[in-house]
């Protein structure tokens, strides 16, 4: 046994290593954000009309120092989607971090688990049946389904005692599956030609990202990452298994129900704006752990903002990048092709890996 | 008053079939008190009952003569703390951020650690010899010093019932006696009363007040090591012949099995049906 008071050196070095952590960890927020300022100026410089980077600042320093077709590019075309871009990066992101915190495994995210498609599906009947429906009600909508979707997931994954990660792998994806082709007949019965929408819908795209959208999900990303937050503390107990997270006195159902729904209001409202963008929340939070460790009070906000800079930058390399590279002119790609070819691999490799559980 | 008892209590995992049948049991503060029994004979479904992981399906568990189930999980944290076997945490947790979680239901959810909460997790460490330790991370501590961690968080609870379920199984024999020593210090200074449960019936002798015996989920004897541990029990719950001796050092009762005597394996062929 090692002796009972340390010297006084020894605790000194010993407190040494906390504050490294806590300075090493404050390091990767900080970088994070200059990422995603990084990203979203590149975003706003980047397109069919190439502005350069002094522009871009001189632009959203002051609107009537550059031309006006120039500011016109910047504040009413790209700033939006950008924005846009951000928020559903951020939402599907720590949808995931709290997913993952919920079944205790690296292989959740709000579309394997079928929260994506539940949302996609009640967002597609609602804009596109009910010609009256309030646009502003349809995030509401979107996280009824997609909190719908996530129970009937885990109802279908629980065995009595728990979830295990390879029943709610597929009850997901064959909820996600199912969902995608209610959603596509929706599209279909409602839009003449819908080849196009369809796409939007169940890729996941930012074509028509513009402020109205922004101001849309906006509420429910502040919302969302401030529950996020509150229920950090309770997601770090829950991290060490049901029987001690209980008997250190949290309630462990209800928390689990609290942190789906905020991941259902993140991920839906993000739905709603952008449609079904798959594997930001798998990818993101898996790279943030890396980088915080499992603390969710760290976890959240580096996905967050991680998320963010990922999909600004994904969908400028889908708007402009990946057309140019391909040679196919002004084609855009839709932006959930990109997160599902770098996360697909991901998500196999986790699977490979046998990481299923920490 | 018993700090702890269950009043006729059954448990079970489904509807209508019982693990454990009418369970009477008492402990009282500063004691501590061991369940044995061969496996399957509901030693740790007890003792989740008494932390209310489990609810009774018959009777009730009593926390200071006020029913487990009725009780808020924060409430009866602060008094009953747990350690299941194998507690698995997150591989980056060092031993100071597990500790600290312990304060999770003296804490407003709101707020995170005070001085308060940093004394109680200094305390807790220093009492169970970890506080260089503090910040290194539980994948890198050796079997014995990962125990420690995982009681240190129970005391950061400030208990008075500590609850351990076979809290020596995978460890060698040096750490088994580092954490046996451990919780009967905890015992002799902080009046803090333990039940777990233990598989090695010398060591439960050794450290305990009082055993309860069980057998298919029914107290077969409880009492003093002395008068527990005696051939009959051993035959009739655990189905082995052997010696009882005394351990010279501790003056306690020491078991050496000599053969299985168990009926189960070759019941079917011999036909052990009753008369």
């Amino acid at each position: 046994m090692t002796a009972g008071a340390a010297s006084p050196s020894a605790q000194a070095a010993v407190r040494g290593q906390a504050d490294r952590r806590l300075a090493l960890r404050l390091a990767v927020i900080a970088l994070s954000v200059v990422l995603l300022a990084g990203a979203l100026v590149y975003a706003l410089a980047k397109g069919s009309q190439e502005i350069s980077i002094s522009e871009v600042i001189d632009a959203l320093r002051d609107r009537d120092s550059v031309s006006k077709a120039t500011a016109i590019i910047v504040h009413e075309v790209r700033l939006p989607r950008a924005l846009v871009g951000a928020l559903v990066g951020l939402n599907l992101a720590v949808s995931g971090t709290l997913l993952q915190g919920v079944v205790r495994s690296p292989l959740a995210d709000p579309y394997i688990l079928g929260v994506s498609a539940g949302g996609g599906l009640v967002a597609a009947v609602t804009t596109l049946r009910f010609q009256d429906f309030p646009p502003d009600a349809v995030p509401v909508a979107a996280f009824i389904g997609s909190l719908i979707g996530a129970l009937i997931v885990y109802a279908v994954a629980w065995d009595g005692s728990g979830v295990t990660t390879t029943r709610l792998a597929l009850a997901g994806v064959a909820l996600t599956s199912m969902f995608g082709a209610f959603t596509t007949t929706v599209v279909v019965i409602s839009v003449e030609g819908g080849g196009q929408i369809i796409f939007q819908w169940l890729v996941g795209g930012l074509y028509t990202a513009g402020w109205e959208d922004a101001n849309l999900i906006a509420p429910y990303s502040a919302a969302g990452l401030l529950l996020a937050m509150l229920l950090a503390k309770r997601a770090n107990v829950l991290a060490l298994g049901d029987d001690v997270a209980q008997g250190v006195g949290l309630h462990i159902e209800r928390t689990r129900f609290l942190m789906s729904a905020v991941a259902a209001i993140l991920a839906g409202s993000s739905v709603a704006v952008a449609g079904l963008i798959g594997f930001v929340g798998l990818l993101v939070p898996y790279v943030a752990r890396k980088l915080v460790g499992s603390d969710f009070r760290f976890l959240i906000p580096v996905s967050a903002i991680l998320g963010a800079a990922l999909l600004v930058g994904a969908d400028t390399a889908s708007r402009v990048t990946l057309p140019q590279a391909l040679d196919v002119g002004d084609i855009e790609f839709p932006v959930g092709i990109i997160t599902a070819v770098i996360g697909g691999p991901l998500f196999l490799w986790l699977v490979r890996a046998r990481r299923a559980q920490w | 008053m018993p700090v702890l008892s269950a009043d006729h209590v059954s448990l079970g995992y489904r509807r209508g079939v019982s693990v454990v049948r009418d369970l009477v049991l008492d402990v009282a503060q500063g004691e501590i008190v061991t369940l044995v029994g061969p496996n399957g004979s509901g030693k740790s479904t007890i003792l989740r009952a008494l932390a209310r992981l489990l609810r009774p399906q018959d009777g009730a568990v009593y926390l200071n003569g006020q029913a487990l189930h009725r009780m808020a999980m924060r409430q009866i944290a602060r008094q009953v703390a747990i350690l299941p076997q194998n507690p698995a945490a997150p591989d980056d947790l060092t031993v100071n951020d597990l500790v600290t979680r312990g304060r999770f239901a003296r804490q407003p959810w709101w707020r995170a650690s005070d001085r308060q909460d940093r004394a109680v997790v200094a305390w807790a460490l220093d009492a169970t010899e970890l506080v260089t330790l503090r910040d290194r991370r539980l994948a890198t501590l050796s079997g014995g010093e990962r125990q420690r961690a995982w009681i240190a968080l129970a005391l950061a609870q400030e208990p008075r019932m500590l609850l351990l379920d076979e809290p020596t199984t995978f460890l060698d024999i040096s750490h088994q006696l580092e954490v046996m020593t451990l919780l009967q210090t905890l015992n002799a200074e902080n009046a803090l009363s333990i039940v777990m449960v233990l598989h090695d019936l010398n060591q439960a002798a050794r450290f305990s007040h009082r055993l309860i015996a069980l057998c298919h989920g029914e107290v077969y004897t409880a009492g003093p090591p002395d008068e527990v541990l005696t051939g009959a029990m051993l035959r009739d719950v655990f189905e082995v012949e052997g010696i009882i001796g005394r351990d010279p050092y501790t003056n306690t009762p020491v078991f050496t099995p000599l053969q299985s005597v168990r009926s189960s394996s070759n019941g079917r062929n011999n036909g052990s049906q009753p008369g």
